[in-house]
């Protein structure tokens, strides 16, 4: 039984990649059919498989790995392509497998017209190998490659479309910008291996910083400067990966590449990365207070920002973009509070209802022959019925309504947020004292709390004008469109019922509970040690806080108010120009970075490659060799008395110096 | 006596292949394409490989006959270079059978010489005796010196065939004088026999002869600064495949016939005392050959010779893995790094030339970076191939060349006997040099816009040539495990040192087996 559970594993991860060859090599000649069974049997096999082994932990079995290869085993350093399977990864992986099969099964109605159908399914199935890879490896390196792997795959699928300048170019800049947390990654990782002495593995890393090692003295960090650094190292790849400030920018262009993909990769999984690795590791970031305060504050910052800026945006892509970054805000809130449980739950809700959405943009999109400007729709419940009710769901749940899965998680981060501001005298030990952790930090979570709440406000209200302004008031698109829509197949409306039903039920799963087992002790013990006071404060004010943002949203959109946004664009105008500009932030970016590099890129291009390379080298080394070829023509008789001459004008020295 | 021909079959093997196909030569239809030669001779190289591997599986095994075990040691060591060298020859072989009729000097000795040429540098890497030694490298180079003149109706072959044959035969000519100060000094020839005599007795002046005429003759072969002049020349004007077996085979043997020859017999203790001791000499050579060999290779037009180049440049790195490594107890023990960097620079030397040997057309080359400009578009697999190949030698992951790279240099910081630093910075800063001609190879493959038509060889042997030996530098440099195994192996599994010969036993030859056998 164990050996046959263990090779799940393998089942799990490589299928997807068999698919991503079979479609990318074969593609071409197999036919739609082919392709499409393969790209969604694979991923859909891969689930069942997961869903058997996620049935074996919750029978009370012990977590399980499966080894694949020996990867490098020189010296000192081991390291193993294998598989951990415990309660994190499980739920992980189930999310994974699961929300991406819908997906690609939504990807055989909404692609089914494009001309690179196969290149697209073997991209799709090479990110789930990828992501499977990032969830699923038991060490460091196996979850570096996977890291890479669906950055990677993020880029190839962003610039699917490649023959469009601009969406090459968001595909480029959502590389880059990834690089530049891979960059912090790294740096945080080989610190990491640097001081654990060559430890990849998670379970050899946690018992090296657990808590009996820092009782004895035994942690390998003696300073919390460096656990710091590290933590703080590793959060720079999580910002690239997930989204946050300063890195956040990538997300809103990647919107450029098909909408699934934007569904799977920008909203139910890659994106998560970031909040996966940290709850992995929660057992070295809870020795960092500063590295937690710091991810917290990051986390709130960029749930309130990209809230206000979804408020005003048109393209409905771009307002769930803003919405998917806000919402990666609050899951970093969580962890930076410590609530791991919390954001791992409000990680799976959202990768249900935002994949909801996304998709449910998508049947609009497809629908309107393209067009992606809400204010260019309107009234689409009446063309779109079931996708109309599906997106209703999804932004109900996101808003946090009551009894939906998004109030559930959500109320959990902010629980945790606001307990852990009130919790000053928690009997914890350890060097660091996370009594002072929760004693120094206090009222700044509350304020954080605050902000969480303001931000809450926010999705509630665009999420609403998103709904409204789409699927209610007048149609305002052109003719041809209402007249002739694409009305959405099978293919694509069964994965949003699926998803929708989850966005309901799925707040009704324990996840906090079935993480408990893989949180460190102080983790635990700050779970435990939550004032419960304090959520029966909380919830009136979020319930109320989104009843008045789904009013509002209503009131000027739908309702009696509604000339007056365009009045307060009009009399608030530079506010709104700023907000619409996203803050200018590209802007910023752009003049601050990208224009300096580009600078120095061309005065080196100047100096080195016109004066040096050009120059000296490429004018030069015909001089060269002329000169050469006129003195070989001079000593045309001489040369090999002259290399034998060499010869022993070495020796000569030789002796010289052995003398 | 029938073990010891067993343990014998790769030698043996490789022997009867030359003889065989040398025949067949005679007997084949003049008229007819002498390409079923070549298969033949892949077929017969590649049971020889199969006999060695199971020699290696085995661990090495000792030669019972003491005619045999005072001559020849098949200690992982040897079996480790047989493999390497036999590899070699056959994606020579694979990657000539095609570029020989294009180029138009397709005669059937072609394949017999590079099959002696093999033989001789397989007993030179198994030679227990300097006698052995020299009577392998003479085979090796006698065949190289016909190779190299193979295209004999182009001026620039004959004129490379020509140099090579004189310079050669001038460093053979120190190599023979060593030899004999060497026979001078100890009364005997037998490798294990001299360390111990140099291990009692002080080297004193005949060390300091001994070890320059060596350094000159060896430095030859390996084409260290300043012995390396013939070596653009002659890799120009030889056939490109054996250009490859030049730069992958030979510099192999070389390598590994030095390290045992001054690791075993020059490694006492004895010879570090002396007024500067030959690692200090090849310390100097390396930085010398590095930074020559690199910056005459920026400055080059023609790939062949920048290739060349780049061989010189890449034996400094190579003698900086014997520089670090140790002798103990009498017998080679190289850091693991050597193995692996030899195996590394072979492949993708021989790969890369390989695919140049694409370049040909009717008996004439004429390989210009120009000539490159848009490789890529007409022959994809080949240009993919001549990246990794590219990559490799400039020591960039994931290829074999950089964990070369890399386990010479580790290798260099961990070693205790000298402060080897400098040498690693030094070495360090020449692999980011190379990077910049190595890199021109692929910008004008993938960037440029070809210039005018040229022909090239399509042949799917010389595809498989380069293929295989692309697949083998990726492989060992993503999944390093089983070569570093089989390194480490090849340095530190020396059965010559349990089986050290005593003087008495070489002394008087016939003498009984039981002295040998343990």
């Amino acid at each position: 039984m164990s050996l046959q559970v263990e090779s799940l594993l393998g089942i799990i991860v490589f299928l997807p990649l068999l698919g991503a060859v079979i479609n990318g090599l074969a593609g071409k000649k197999l036919g739609k059919g082919v392709v499409t069974f393969v790209g969604c049997a694979t991923v859909g096999v891969a689930f069942v498989a997961a869903l058997f082994a996620w049935l074996h932990l919750k029978s009370g079995q012990q977590p399980f790995h499966w080894l694949a290869w020996n990867w490098i085993d020189a010296g000192s350093l081991h390291v193993n392509l294998e598989y951990y399977f415990d309660h994190l990864s499980a739920l992980m992986t189930l999310v994974v497998t699961g929300v991406g099969f819908l997906i690609h099964v939504f990807s055989v109605g909404y692609m089914g017209e494009d001309k690179s159908y196969y290149r697209y399914f073997a991209y799709l199935n090479l990110f789930m190998f990828s992501m499977l890879n990032l969830v699923l490896g038991s060490n460091m390196v196996v979850m570096f490659l996977g890291w890479e792997g669906v950055g990677l795959c993020s880029y190839l699928l962003i610039g699917f479309w490649f023959d469009d300048d601009l969406k090459a170019q968001a595909g480029q800049k959502a590389f880059i910008v990834n690089r530049i947390g891979d960059f912090g990654f790294l740096i945080g990782m080989f610190l990491l291996l640097f001081y654990a002495d060559g430890t990849v593995d998670y379970l050899q890393l946690q018992s090296l910083f657990s808590d009996q090692a820092r009782e004895v003295g035994t942690l390998p960090l003696r300073d919390s400067l460096t656990i710091t650094a590290i933590c703080l190292c590793l959060f720079v790849g999580a910002c690239g990966k997930s989204a946050q400030i300063p890195l956040y920018v990538w997300l809103p262009d990647a919107m450029a590449g098909p909408t699934p993909v934007s569904a799977l990769i920008h909203a139910a999984t890659m994106v998560t990365a970031g909040v996966y690795m940290i709850t992995r590791l929660n057992f070295l970031f809870m020795l960092s207070p500063i590295a937690m305060a710091t991810i917290a504050t990051v986390g709130a910052l960029t749930a309130i920002f990209a809230a206000t800026i979804g408020i005003v945006q048109r393209d409905i892509k771009k307002v769930l973009a803003y919405s998917t970054v806000s919402q990666l805000g609050y899951m970093f809130l969580g962890v930076g509070v410590g609530a791991f449980g919390a954001s791992v739950f409000h990680l799976m809700t959202h990768a249900f209802f935002k994949a909801l959405l996304f998709l449910g943009s998508g049947a609009v999109i497809h629908a309107m022959h393209g067009e992606q400007d809400i204010f260019k729709m309107g009234n689409l419940r009446k063309l779109l019925p079931i996708t109309h009710i599906t997106f209703l769901i999804g932004t109900i749940a996101i808003a946090g309504v009551p009894g939906f899965a998004g109030f559930f998680s959500k109320e959990a981060i902010l629980h945790g947020s606001a307990g852990l501001g009130l919790t000053t005298d928690v009997a914890l030990t350890g060097p660091w004292g996370l009594s002072e952790y929760a004693g120094v930090f206090a009222g700044w979570f509350q304020v954080l709390t605050v902000v969480g709440l303001v931000a809450a406000l926010c999705t509630a209200f665009y999420m609403f004008r998103l709904y409204f302004v789409t699927f209610w008031t007048d149609y305002r698109g052109d003719r041809h469109s209402w007249d002739h829509p694409h009305k959405p197949g099978f293919a694509m409306e069964i994965p949003l019922m699926v998803l929708a039903v989850l966005s309901i039920v799925g707040g009704y799963f324990p996840v906090s509970d079935w993480l408990a087992p893989i949180l460190s002790r102080p983790a635990q013990l700050l779970v435990e040690n939550h004032d419960s006071a304090l959520s029966h404060m909380l919830m009136p004010i979020s319930i109320t806080v989104a009843c008045i943002g789904i009013v509002a949203a209503w009131f000027l959109y739908v309702g009696p108010g509604r000339r007056l946004p365009s009045l307060f664009a009009s009399r608030l105008s530079w506010l709104h120009t700023v907000v619409f500009n996203k803050y200018f932030v590209d802007e910023l970016y752009h003049g601050m970075i990208v224009r300096p590099v580009q600078v120095v890129a061309q005065a080196l291009f100047l100096v080195v490659d016109r004066v040096v390379i050009d120059g000296i080298g490429v004018r030069g080394a015909p001089w060269v060799v002329a000169m050469t070829g006129r003195m070989i023509r001079f000593v045309q008789n001489g040369e090999v008395q002259r290399y034998a001459v060499a010869m022993v004008v070495g020796l000569a020295v030789l002796v010289y110096f052995l003398k | 006596m029938a073990a010891d021909l067993a343990h014998l079959s790769p030698l043996l093997i490789v022997c009867c292949v030359g003889l065989g196909i040398l025949l067949l030569d005679v007997f084949a239809d003049p008229k007819q394409p002498k390409t079923f030669i070549g298969y033949v001779a892949v077929v017969g190289l590649l049971v020889a490989l199969a006999a060695t591997g199971w020699l290696f599986a085995t661990g090495g095994v000792l030669l019972t006959q003491p005619y045999f075990a005072v001559a020849l040691t098949l200690d992982p060591f040897a079996l480790f270079g047989f493999a390497l060298i036999l590899v070699v020859a056959i994606l020579t072989t694979l990657a000539s059978v095609h570029y020989l009729p294009s180029q138009r000097c397709e005669w059937g000795e072609y394949y017999s010489l590079v099959v002696f040429a093999s033989l001789g540098m397989m007993v030179m890497v198994a030679a227990a005796d300097l006698i052995t030694m020299f009577v392998g490298l003479e085979i090796m180079s006698v065949a190289i010196y016909v190779l190299a003149g193979f295209k004999r109706q182009s001026p620039f072959a004959i004129e490379a065939a020509m140099k090579y044959f004189f310079l050669g035969a001038f460093a053979t000519g120190f190599l023979l004088y060593g030899l004999a100060f060497v026979y001078g000094a100890t009364g005997s020839t037998n490798l294990n026999v001299v360390a111990e005599h140099f291990a009692k007795n002080d080297p004193g002046l005949y060390g300091i002869v001994i070890v320059i005429m060596m350094i000159v003759a060896f430095g030859f072969k390996i084409a260290a600064v300043p012995f390396h002049m013939w070596t653009p020349d002659v890799y120009e004007g030889s056939p490109s495949p054996i250009a490859g077996l030049m730069a992958g085979g030979v510099k192999t043997a070389a390598f590994l016939a030095l390290a045992r020859v001054f690791l075993t017999a020059f490694g006492g203790a004895d010879f570090e005392n002396l007024a500067i001791s030959w690692r200090e000499v090849f310390y100097w050579l390396a930085i010398l050959t590095m930074t020559v060999g690199n910056i005459l290779a920026v400055v080059q037009q023609n790939v062949k010779r920048m290739l060349a180049y780049s061989s010189i440049s890449h034996a400094g790195y190579i003698l900086i893995g014997i520089v670090a490594s140790r002798s103990v107890d009498g017998g080679a023990v190289a850091g693991s790094g050597l193995f692996f960097y030899l195996l590394a620079y072979a492949l993708s030397s021989v790969g890369a030339f390989a695919v140049v040997s694409m370049l040909g057309k009717d008996g004439e080359e004429d390989i210009t970076y120009g000539n490159l400009a848009g490789f890529a578009y007409r022959h994809g697999f080949a240009a993919l191939c001549m990246v990794i190949f590219m990559a490799s030698l400039a020591g960039i992951p994931p290829t074999a060349g950089f964990l070369g790279k890399y386990l010479v240099f580790t290798d260099a910081l961990a070693a205790t006997h000298m402060n080897l630093l400098p040498l690693v910075l030094v070495a360090v800063v020449n692999s980011m040099i190379g990077v910049y001609y190595y890199l021109k190879v692929i910008v004008f493959m993938y960037m440029r816009e070809p210039r005018r038509e040229f022909e090239t060889i399509r042949s799917v042997p010389m595809g498989i040539a380069f293929g295989l030996a692309a697949l083998v530098v990726v492989v060992c440099g993503s999944f390093p495990d089983t070569t570093i195994r089989w390194s480490a192996k090849a340095a530190t599994g020396n059965p010559s040192a349990d089986s050290a010969i005593s003087a008495a036993s070489v002394i008087d030859v016939p003498a009984p087996v039981a002295t040998t056998a343990k």
